[in-house]
């Protein structure tokens, strides 16, 4: 029996191989009712698995997915693995047959025999074959580092220096394969949550909102780590747009009860407008409506003005309100909430801010910028810091969001559980 | 006998028929019967779009449950309600919402008691037979419009055949693609000159180089990349123009993140003492990352060099102050409706900020016809560009040029407009391709 330290910093998930390690780490617990297919595509002749054919075959387990009934992991080897709840049991026969059908001329199917000599596909209970699989996995996703490692020590020589420096410019292939992985992949596992809290003085924490974020960070880290966004701005917009769809129909189809009011999600203006935001307001409490927050982008707002108009009257008409995000103090100068129609702004805080606000004159001028902006409607953002709730207090801010408030929040937590206890006793 | 299968009988099911159908079985009893038509229909193009169609219409998701109202979504994209003992305040409330998505359309800019042009309410006890009237002749219109053949369905932009396109395009030679535009200063009201041109790449001839049957729509996101990654192409094809073809003082569009390649460096000292350059930038660029603009701007203005923001029009200066960038120049957008909406009380913000920028330092672009000039000229404007502009210098250089005579103004126009290619060889006085002459209207 072993013991599986299931350690993520050692491995940069980068890999199908390695999401499909962490993915069984998390299973752990829950092996019950849950199978795997592998189906051994590698093994096709060649002139039957070019990308196309795996393509095909790949987004045969699409609507499974986007249902919440799998997991679909394409390994480099274009063998596919898709773990999957058992009641679907019967949706993934079907697609088993018709991938038989799909490759049905081809050698490896004609020596096949289901049930009896499996050569197409193979089959894996979790709860009893966990351990097997995982090594498999395991061992799968070292020998894709080693190679990945090897063909990045040649391609470094021949890299330009920006390249070196900058990371993987996003191209559009690159961001072909991204919107191809998203499509299969499990989102939940990268929505984050950040509680928008309100601290006065010294007083405790109020949570007032959550914020729901898939963190492009983790997204890069695990599809492509070292990829540089900055030098490709608007290949990286259209990837937003990509994500905005599936976190969407993911919030639609969400059985969690916390999500039903008080957060807010980061959406484009094109999502505003598209189908998708329609299916996810007719899914929303009507009550609901107001306590949800839409947040945009200060470049998608510019991008086509009149059409950001015409999305913030319609979602203000639902009863949606929206914030601007990520304005850093000189933004702030140039966004006028007011002027825009927008309900919130959230202000970055940088660690270079007490310095920068040092200078009376700066200080001066953002105070009464603040001032202007209605601070009840500011959002002091990407706190990690005491000091950040300190500079945000001392300008004038309540609301503050960011990793020390959740870490305030979480302390507080847990002080009143432990008192509670105490209590009891 | 064969019937003709395009014309005879054809009978297509259209909401106009399936409204004209059911006013004509309510006609032995229409008391009581109302119906409204919004007109829709009449709104800009740019606020047609089928997104915020489908918008419109949810606003009628109210009424669809209040069975005393039949809702029809006309081929027009009118909407006609239908219904007996219709509560007109149910309607005027849905109404009201759409008036207020659209405010900022004309159709939606009228007074009390003069909303006829956005919607029209009929009472078929008292109208009936202008009503149905008014129905047969939709549903004709209805069948015209189905009649006609439907555009080719395009392949959108995708990121991979983005990137097919952009290995098309390394392969080819801008040269032939690259367009140009004058914008004219008029120093006093009656004499226009040669201010600057304006370089650009003309996509859609490259997007018909490019492939027959992918289209660069779809994602603007995807396009917009394709535009930066053509930017260094440009400042090349630009290097190699001869020296007839450039004015001296030419304008180009780039993108920030290019603005601070080496390439642009080596076009900055190529340019020294050879032409000014006026960078243009889009707002959205400027928005996307301020620190990058002005450093942009100082760069330029560092060599004597000038930037201008694109892309201006009523709206985006409700907005947002673009004095507050200091840029030398800003374009405006000119739209047919553009006057009416500055002229309106509402547009006291719009020129308060035209002011604090400077009229001196505005440009009106999309001049297409004399009114977008004589308006601005009224206005204080000085400085424009576009087709009526480009007419009126070809036909002042065809009167100035003995070899004009087998010429039309529109080959004239044309020939000039490039700077490569067929089109500008077949000029017979080349010399004349690149003549930059005043022009003077008849007004003072």
């Amino acid at each position: 029996m072993a013991l599986f330290a299931p350690d993520p910093a050692k491995r940069t998930p980068s890999s199908q191989e390695s999401l499909l390690v962490d993915y069984l780490f998390r299973l752990e617990n829950f092996k019950k009712g849950r199978r795997a297919l592998q189906v051994n595509l590698s093994k096709l002749e060649p002139q039957n698995k070019r990308e196309q054919h795996i393509r095909a075959a790949a987004s045969s387990f699409e609507p499974m997915v986007k249902r919440g009934d799998g997991q679909l992991f394409t390994l480099t080897n274009s063998d596919l693995i898709f773990v999957f709840k058992s009641e679907a049991d019967d949706d993934v026969q079907a697609v088993v047959t018709r991938l038989r059908f799909m490759f049905a001329d081809d050698s490896l199917l004609l020596d096949d025999i289901p049930g009896v000599r499996e050569q197409f596909c193979f089959w894996y209970e979790i709860a009893r074959d966990y351990e097997q699989l995982l090594e498999r996995a395991k061992s799968l996703a070292d020998a894709e580092e080693m190679k990945r490692k090897q063909s990045e020590n040649v391609g470094s020589q021949f890299a330009s220096p920006q390249q070196r420096q900058g990371g993987i410019p996003l191209t559009p292939e690159l961001l072909g394969r991204i919107e191809d992985a998203l499509s299969q992949a499990d989102l939940s596992n990268l929505v984050r949550r950040q509680s928008v809290c309100a601290i006065v003085g010294r007083a405790a924490p109020q949570q007032v909102s959550t914020e729901l974020f898939v963190s492009i960070a983790d997204l890069r880290a695990t599809l492509i780590p070292n990829a540089n966004f900055t030098s490709s701005p608007w290949l990286f917009q259209h990837l937003t747009e990509t994500l905005d769809r599936r976190v969407l129909s993911l919030l639609s189809k969400n059985d969690d009860r916390s999500l039903t009011q008080d957060f807010s999600v980061n959406l484009n203006v094109a999502t505003l407008l598209s189908p998708e935001f329609l299916k996810f307001d007719d899914n929303v409490r009507s009550a609901s409506r107001g306590t949800i927050v839409i947040e945009l982008q200060k470049t998608d707002i510019f991008y086509d003005l009149s059409a950001f108009m015409f999305a913030r009257d319609f979602v203000h008409e639902r009863g949606y309100r929206i914030c601007i995000d990520g304005l850093n103090h000189q933004a702030l100068r140039f966004v006028d909430r007011a002027k825009l129609g927008a309900d919130l702004i959230k202000l970055v805080w940088s660690a270079d801010l007490p310095e920068i606000l040092a200078n009376d004159v700066e200080r001066e001028k953002l105070t009464h910028l603040i001032l202007e902006r209605s601070p009840g409607r500011m959002i002091m953002c990407r706190c990690d810091t005491v000091e950040a709730i300190q500079l945000g207090q001392s300008l004038g801010l309540t609301l503050f969001q960011g990793r020390f408030v959740d870490q305030r929040l979480y302390d507080i937590t847990q002080q009143g559980l432990r008192a509670k206890r105490l209590g009891r006793r | 006998m064969a019937l003709d299968p395009t014309t005879a009988g054809r009978e297509y099911v259209t909401q106009e028929k399936l409204l004209r159908d059911t006013v004509e079985r309510l006609g032995k009893d229409p008391v009581d019967w109302l119906a409204v038509q919004v007109h829709l229909s009449r709104l800009l193009p740019s606020n047609r779009t089928e997104a915020k169609m489908r918008i419109a219409l949810r606003m009628f998701d109210q009424l669809a449950s209040a069975f005393r109202s039949q809702i029809f979504v006309l081929s027009s994209q009118d909407i006609v309600v239908l219904g007996k003992d219709m509560r007109q305040a149910d309607i005027e409330e849905v109404i009201d919402k759409l008036r207020t998505l659209f405010k900022l359309d004309p159709l939606t800019f009228y007074d009390y008691g003069n909303e006829s042009q956005f919607y029209q309410w009929y009472d078929l006890g008292y109208g009936y037979n202008d009503f149905f009237d008014i129905c047969t002749q939709m549903v004709r219109l209805a069948d015209e419009r189905k009649a006609r053949p439907a555009g080719p369905v395009l392949d959108q932009l995708t990121p991979r055949s983005l990137a097919t396109a952009l290995k098309a395009v390394a392969a080819i030679d801008m040269g032939p693609y690259v367009h140009r535009q004058s914008i004219v200063g008029f120093p006093e009201k009656n004499r226009g000159t040669l201010a600057f041109q304006e370089f650009f790449v003309s996509m859609s001839d490259l997007e018909r180089a490019i492939s027959a049957d992918t289209r660069f729509v779809g994602s603007r996101w995807l396009f917009d990349h394709l535009c930066q990654m053509l930017d260094l192409r440009v400042l090349d094809a630009v290097k190699r123009l001869p020296q007839a073809c450039l004015s001296k003082m030419i304008s180009l569009n780039l993108n920030l993140t290019s603005l601070t390649t080496p390439a642009f460096a080596a076009f900055l000292d190529w340019c020294q003492g050879r032409i000014g350059l006026v960078v243009e930038v889009q707002t959205m660029d400027i928005f996307n990352d301020f620190a990058a603009y002005f450093k942009a701007r100082d760069i330029l203005h560092a060599r004597g060099h000038r930037i201008l923001i694109d892309g201006q029009t009523h709206l985006s200066l409700r907005m947002v102050d673009p004095s507050l960038f200091g840029a030398d120049l800003v374009k405006l957008v000119w739209t047919p409706e553009l006057p009416a909406i500055i002229e309106d009380p509402s547009g006291d913000s719009v020129r308060h900020i035209l002011d604090s920028i400077g009229m001196d330092r505005l440009v009106m672009s999309r001049c297409d016809n004399e009114k977008s000039i004589v308006w601005s000229l009224e206005r204080g404007i000085s400085m424009f560009q576009g087709r009526f502009l480009d007419s009126m210098m070809a036909a002042v250089t065809m009167s100035k040029c003995e070899k004009s005579g087998g010429c039309t103004l529109a080959q004239c126009t044309q020939r000039r407009g490039v700077v490569s290619g067929r089109t500008r060889a077949e000029c017979p006085n080349p010399p004349m391709v690149d003549h930059q002459p005043d022009i003077r209207t008849g007004r003072s």
